[in-house]
């Protein structure tokens, strides 16, 4: 966040002096995130607002934000208008009104009423203000994920809880359901998909599980510890995934939109394009799962390597064709 | 004295006068405005001065003083909402979209988020959330900086231009689209709007932008468009599996192990049931049967195409060809 563009540190002002006039005193540098600054920033900002009032510009009319040990609070506002009660700017209404609803599909409405009614009650308010015509947001998010809101919310309130879970869940390696007891350290969302971090107790290691995979989750009553060095989520979801069990990496070529879409498919996967095709080195862990997911590019994609896969897949291709073929 | 100072003393005299004020005025009572510049650099640094105001959000109106001179005032009801009044488990709920969203690049609207929050938190601290959200997935730099653009445009009611690859297009093509609104399905942004060449609304996917979303230049503050009445954002937003001309209905029927999977997977599109077996039978219409061809064959030998006979004859071309480039064709099963 650039804190030199004029627009942008006039924005910080504003949501720096209504956070202030909550007379919360805050700690520099919780502050500092709050805002989405550095600390250096901060102090900069803060000087940068204490030269501020209203006309003639005298002591007693210019911003004074009081800084020592215990925190930064407002000491002296000109003109309440900028402070409390703290409204929002109809931008910061979009914000959290767009942010709200896409959580609100991903965790589920009946899941958590909360989301649903602060959606509710910022409707209203946009309502009230905005001019009409215009709608009074710039997205929406309705178009659920595959995963059970209820299975979702209840692993969420395990992980925070620090509290096990009894799941049903789906193995996709090895076309299976089976019965786990787990301690979940946290969820992530990447692109659209949500994993759990969890210590499983079957396995009796660390492992990462689709939520859409998991069929039913009870939280239960038994308190786990957590993990003393925590795996910092954000920093998970933004890295690539590798597969702990990985078996091999197979060689696929694509052309045409299964060249493109391959490609959005598997972005981590090394690529090789030829003039006609697109040659994607795709890690796996199961054979069959690897058929399953070549499978709906349809002729456009050719698995080269390695044997077996290949075969696996033209078994699979027959089977199937069979089937479509003799109804 | 910053600029960013003269933009804070400009909105906080604005917004505490009771009364519009004349540019006169404001040159000699706003610090910042240097009294030795002359009329046109005043004139200048004034403009430029209300564009960032407006940029920012902030509606400066412009109203006739009884001189006859223009004078301005910043319209508060239609910058700041009424004030929210949210109750702790409201609060805790928008501290996780907060704490969630705002560090995600794959969410444009971030800066704003994270101040909304700011704004409306009465503690001190949240706990950290145990969710990490990247709505885009790694690799996505690009789509989130096109989602950005996209959402300054909707704002300012511009028209934008940029390269698109369309699925089946050989090469990308030039759109120039008056942008309505977008929305989110899983790992995907989609831009709703008006495309002038074509004439008609078009959903685009982001993620599809070819380089970087231009915005029209011509005049700055006034909005290109209007978007029709009516429009909601939310009426116009598909599944993939219902984006697309056709309207066809299908049956699929999946195998018991997984059936309970797939029903999550159809997003409360058509209707599912279950046989006595544990088998389940899907019925619904959708708008791209060979997407949906690509989407039953992903289920492997778990789901079979029932409905139309038409499709199921599609499904058995499209394996004789699998079979025909794996090198299978012509062995008998």
């Amino acid at each position: 966040m650039g804190v030199h563009d004029a627009p942008r540190r006039l924005a910080l002002a504003l949501a720096l002096l209504a956070r202030l006039g909550g007379e919360v005193r805050t700690a520099p540098a919780e502050l500092a995130a709050q805002l989405g600054v550095d600390e250096s920033e901060l102090d900069e900002l803060i000087s940068f607002v204490m030269m501020c009032g209203l006309p003639p510009y005298s002591p007693d009319v210019l911003i004074d934000i009081d800084v020592d040990v215990r925190g930064i609070a407002l000491r002296q506002a000109p003109g309440d208008a900028l402070l409390r009660p703290a409204r929002l700017t109809l931008g910061e209404a979009d914000a959290l009104r767009s942010a709200l609803s896409v959580l609100l599909q991903r965790l589920g409405r009946g899941a958590s009423g909360a989301l649903g009614s602060v959606c509710a009650k910022v409707d209203g308010s946009l309502a009230e203000t905005a001019t009409g015509r215009q709608p009074s947001h710039t997205v929406a998010a309705a178009i659920p994920g595959a995963e059970d809101p209820s299975v979702l919310a209840a692993l969420l309130a395990a992980a925070e809880d620090a509290r096990s879970a009894d799941i049903e869940y789906w193995s996709a390696t090895s076309d299976n359901l089976s019965a786990r007891r787990v301690d979940p350290v946290g969820l992530m969302n990447r692109g659209g998909t949500f994993y759990m971090v969890a210590f499983c107790h079957t396995t009796g290691e660390e492992r990462v599980f689709r939520v859409d995979r998991v069929r039913k989750a009870r939280v239960t009553d038994e308190r786990f510890e957590r993990p003393t060095e925590e795996p910092d989520l954000a920093q998970r979801a933004d890295g690539s995934f590798v597969l702990r069990d990985g078996i091999g990496v197979a060689e696929v070529s694509f052309t045409g939109v299964a060249a493109r879409l391959a490609t959005e498919a598997w972005p981590d996967a090394e690529v090789r394009e030829d003039d006609e095709k697109t040659v994607v080195h795709i890690p796996y862990a199961s054979v069959d799962w690897l058929v399953r997911e070549l499978l709906p590019y349809g002729p456009e994609a050719r698995v080269l390597a390695p044997d077996d896969v290949v075969r696996a897949y033209r078994d699979m291709v027959r089977e199937l064709a069979s089937r479509y073929r003799s109804g | 004295m910053s600029r960013a100072e003269r933009l804070l003393d400009l909105m906080m005299y604005l917004i505490d006068s009771p009364q519009a004020r004349t540019a006169a005025e404001i040159r000699s009572d706003v610090e910042g405005y240097d009294p030795a510049a002359g009329r046109d650099a005043f004139a200048r640094m004034f403009e430029r001065d209300k564009d960032d105001l407006r940029a920012a959000g902030v509606p400066i109106l412009v109203e006739t003083a009884g001189t006859g001179e223009a004078a301005y005032r910043i319209d508060r009801d239609a910058y700041l909402l009424p004030p929210l009044s949210l109750d702790s488990r409201e609060l805790a709920a928008v501290a996780l979209a907060a704490q969630t969203l705002a560090a995600d690049p794959g969410f444009p609207m971030g800066d704003e988020l994270r101040l909304a929050f700011l704004k409306l938190s009465t503690r001190a601290a949240a706990p950290a959330p145990r969710l990490a959200v990247r709505l885009l997935g790694p690799g996505s730099g690009d789509e989130s900086q096109a989602v950005a653009r996209l959402v300054e445009a909707i704002r300012r009611r511009k028209r934008v231009a940029f390269r698109y690859q369309a699925i089946g297009a050989d090469s990308p093509t030039v759109r120039t689209v008056r942008p309505f609104g977008l929305f989110y399905a899983p790992g995907a942004w989609y831009l709703v709007g008006h495309d002038e060449d074509r004439g008609s609304l078009r959903t685009f996917r982001a993620g599809r932008i070819v380089g970087g979303v231009e915005i029209a230049k011509a005049n700055p503050q006034k909005a290109d468009f209007e978007v029709p009445d009516g429009f909601e954002i939310e009426d116009y937003q598909r599944h993939p599996l219902q984006i697309g001309a056709e309207r066809v209905p299908v049956t699929v029927r999946f195998a018991p192990r997984i059936a309970w999977l797939a029903q999550r997977r159809t997003a409360g599109m058509g209707e599912f049931s279950y046989e006595d077996d544990g088998s389940g039978i899907w019925q619904a219409e959708v708008a791209d049967g060979e997407r949906l061809l690509a989407w039953v064959s992903g289920f492997g030998p778990a789901a079979e195409l029932l409905f139309p006979p038409a499709l199921r004859a599609r499904m058995a071309d499209r394996l004789e060809a699998m079979l025909a480039s794996s090198g299978g064709a012509g062995e008998g099963p």
